[in-house]
C-alpha cells in the first residue's frame, strides 16, 4: 500500500481535532432547570453582596444625624462633661447597648435587613456591630464628621458563605444646621434664650477686602465660621476645649443681640467653651471684645477703629492664640 | 502503468475522505452555533439589565441618556436607577415609574424577549413576548433602598426584574 495515500487523511483528522477543541471549550452548552436554578440563586447573592454595603452606609449617614441630634439634647439636659467620650457613646447608640442615654440604634434597620435577606432570597446575613470610629479631620472639614462602623458579617446561602470580620464602612455626616452642643449646653438657660439658637450652617460668601483672602468659609450675622485654633464639634459635644486647626468653628454674635447682657456691646467674634476650666472653672460663655485690645493690638490685627464689626475688621490667623486663651482681659463674661 | 494507477486511486481516495473528514466537522460546528441561545441569551439580558439599574446613577443617566430620562433638574442625582424607580413608585406616581422603566427595558431588553420590573411585589411595567408563549422565565432580586431627606431612610424594598422567552 502507498503510505503517501494516507497523507490528506492524517493532515484533515488533526486540523478537525484542532477545530473541535477549539470551538468547544467556548460552548456554552445548554443547562438544565437544576443548573438555571443555581445561577439564579449565585445571582441575587452577588447581587446582594453588591448593594449591602451601600444600604449599610446610608442606614449610617441617617442614623448618624439622628443620633448626634439626640445626644445635643442629652448634653443640653444633662450638662457638660455628659459626653465625655461621644465616640464610645455613639458606638451604644448604633449598636443599641447604651443604658444611660436614650439614644436610636441602627439594629433595628439591621434586623430588618435580615429578614427581608432570609424571606426574599433564602440567605442567611448575620451581623456584629465591633467598632465605631468618630473623627474629624482634614479630609471632612469644619463642617462635617466621619462616622467609620466596623462590622463582621457572615452570609450563607445555600451553596455558599462568606465570612467578612471587621468590615469598615465609612460615612461623611454632614453637621450643618445641627445646633451647637456647647450653646446648648447653658446651665443658665434663660441667657441662653436671649440669644437665637446658632444653627450650625454652611459658609456663605462675604467680600471683604482686597488682601484678606486667608480665610476659609467666613459668615457673619449669627453664624458661624471655620476658623484654625477654634474648637470643633466634637469637642462642643464632648465638653472640651480642644483648638483644631483643621476643624475649628467660631461663633459670630451681631453686637446688637450681644448688648442684651453685660459688656458685650462690641463684640463681634465669639468664642463659646462648653468647660471653663481654663479661665475660672464656671460654665461661662466668653466673648472676644476687639475694643478691650489696645489701639496697637488693633492696629496690629488690621481692625477698623472706626467700625470694629465682622464685616470691617481683618481675622488673621491665630488670633484666637494672640488674644490668648488664658487671658481674660481680653474676654467678655455674657 | 498498474502502480501509477493505484497510486492515483490511492490519493484520490486519500483526498476525498481527508475532505469528508473536514466537512463534516465543519457542519458539526456550525450546526451547534446556529442553534437559537435559548438559556444563554436571556441570562446575558438580565444580567445586563441589572447591572445597568444597579451601577448606573441618574448624574450619569441624564448626562449620556437623556432619551431615558432627561431631567435637568432631577433632585437625586446620586440615586441609582433602582433607587429612583423605587423612589417613583413609592413617593410619586405609578404613570412615572412605569414610563422611566419602560425607557430603561427598550435600552436594555430586545423586543424578543419580554420583560417585568416589580417593586415590592408591585408590577411597575409588564412586556410580554408577542409570541404569545412564555417558556422561560429569569429573575434577579435587587435589594433597594433610598434616602428621602437626611434623615428619613426607606428600605429594605425589593426589586424583581423577570426576563421572559
Amino acid at each position: 500500500m502507498n503510505k503517501k495515500g494516507v497523507v490528506f487523511t492524517i493532515i484533515s483528522l488533526v486540523i478537525s481535532t484542532i477545530l473541535l477543541v477549539g470551538f468547544f471549550s467556548f460552548l456554552d452548552l445548554p443547562v438544565d432547570s437544576q443548573t438555571d436554578s443555581v445561577l439564579q440563586k449565585v445571582g441575587n447573592t452577588n447581587t446582594f453582596l453588591d448593594q449591602v454595603e451601600n444600604y449599610i452606609g446610608d442606614l449610617i449617614e441617617v442614623q448618624g444625624i439622628i443620633v448626634l441630634n439626640e445626644l445635643i439634647d442629652h448634653a443640653r439636659d444633662n450638662g457638660q462633661g455628659s459626653l465625655s467620650d461621644a465616640e464610645s457613646v455613639l458606638l451604644q447608640c448604633f449598636n443599641g447597648t447604651s443604658s444611660t442615654i436614650s439614644c436610636s440604634n441602627i439594629t433595628s434597620e439591621l434586623d430588618e435587613l435580615q429578614e427581608y435577606s432570609k424571606n426574599k432570597l433564602n440567605i442567611d446575613f448575620e451581623y456584629d456591630i465591633t467598632d465605631l470610629e468618630f473623627t474629624q479631620n482634614s479630609d471632612t472639614g469644619a463642617w462635617n464628621v466621619m462616622v467609620n462602623l466596623y462590622l463582621d458579617f457572615d452570609i450563607d446561602d445555600d451553596y455558599a458563605s462568606w465570612n467578612i470580620e471587621n468590615k469598615n464602612i465609612t460615612r461623611i455626616v454632614s453637621i450643618r444646621n445641627l445646633r451647637d452642643p456647647a450653646y446648648v449646653n447653658k446651665s443658665d438657660q434663660s441667657a441662653v434664650t436671649s440669644y437665637p439658637e446658632m444653627n450650625i450652617t454652611g459658609p456663605r460668601t462675604v467680600n471683604f477686602a482686597s488682601g484678606q483672602n486667608q480665610f476659609e468659609n467666613i459668615t457673619r450675622n449669627n453664624q458661624y465660621i471655620h476658623y484654625p485654633g477654634g474648637v470643633n464639634f466634637i469637642s462642643r459635644l464632648q465638653g472640651t476645649v480642644e483648638l483644631s486647626d483643621c476643624c475649628g468653628l467660631v461663633s459670630v454674635v451681631r453686637p446688637a443681640i450681644t448688648g442684651e447682657h453685660g459688656d458685650c456691646t462690641t463684640t463681634s467674634l465669639a468664642s463659646f467653651y462648653m468647660r471653663d476650666e481654663a479661665y475660672s472653672g464656671s460654665d461661662d460663655m466668653y466673648l472676644v471684645n476687639f475694643s478691650k485690645l489696645t489701639s496697637s493690638q488693633r492696629s496690629s490685627l488690621g481692625v477698623d477703629e472706626d467700625n470694629p464689626g465682622l464685616q470691617n475688621a481683618t481675622l488673621p490667623e491665630g488670633l484666637l492664640e494672640y488674644v490668648g486663651l488664658n487671658n481674660s482681659a481680653h474676654l467678655d463674661s455674657c | 502503468m498498474m502502480k501509477t494507477n493505484k497510486g492515483s486511486l490511492f490519493f484520490t481516495v486519500d483526498t476525498m475522505i481527508g475532505a469528508l473528514i473536514l466537512v463534516f466537522t465543519i457542519i458539526v460546528v456550525v450546526s451547534v452555533y446556529a442553534e437559537p441561545f435559548e438559556t444563554r441569551e436571556p441570562r446575558t439580558i438580565l444580567d445586563n439589565t441589572v447591572s445597568f439599574v444597579t451601577q448606573q446613577d441618574m448624574e450619569s443617566l441624564v448626562n449620556s441618556h437623556s432619551f431615558v430620562y432627561s431631567n435637568p433638574r432631577e433632585e437625586f442625582r446620586n440615586f441609582r436607577v433602582h433607587q429612583k424607580v423605587a423612589y417613583l413608585h413609592e413617593e410619586e406616581s405609578a404613570a412615572s415609574a412605569t414610563s422611566f422603566v419602560e425607557n430603561i427595558t427598550r435600552l436594555t431588553v430586545p423586543d424578543h424577549l419580554g420583560v417585568i420590573y416589580e417593586v415590592n411585589g408591585t408590577i411597575i411595567f409588564e412586556r410580554d413576548t408577542g409570541s404569545g408563549v412564555e417558556n422561560t422565565q429569569l429573575s434577579r432580586s435587587i435589594l433597594t433602598h433610598y434616602r428621602n431627606d437626611s434623615e428619613t431612610f426607606v428600605g429594605p424594598l425589593e426589586t424583581r426584574v423577570m426576563i421572559l422567552s
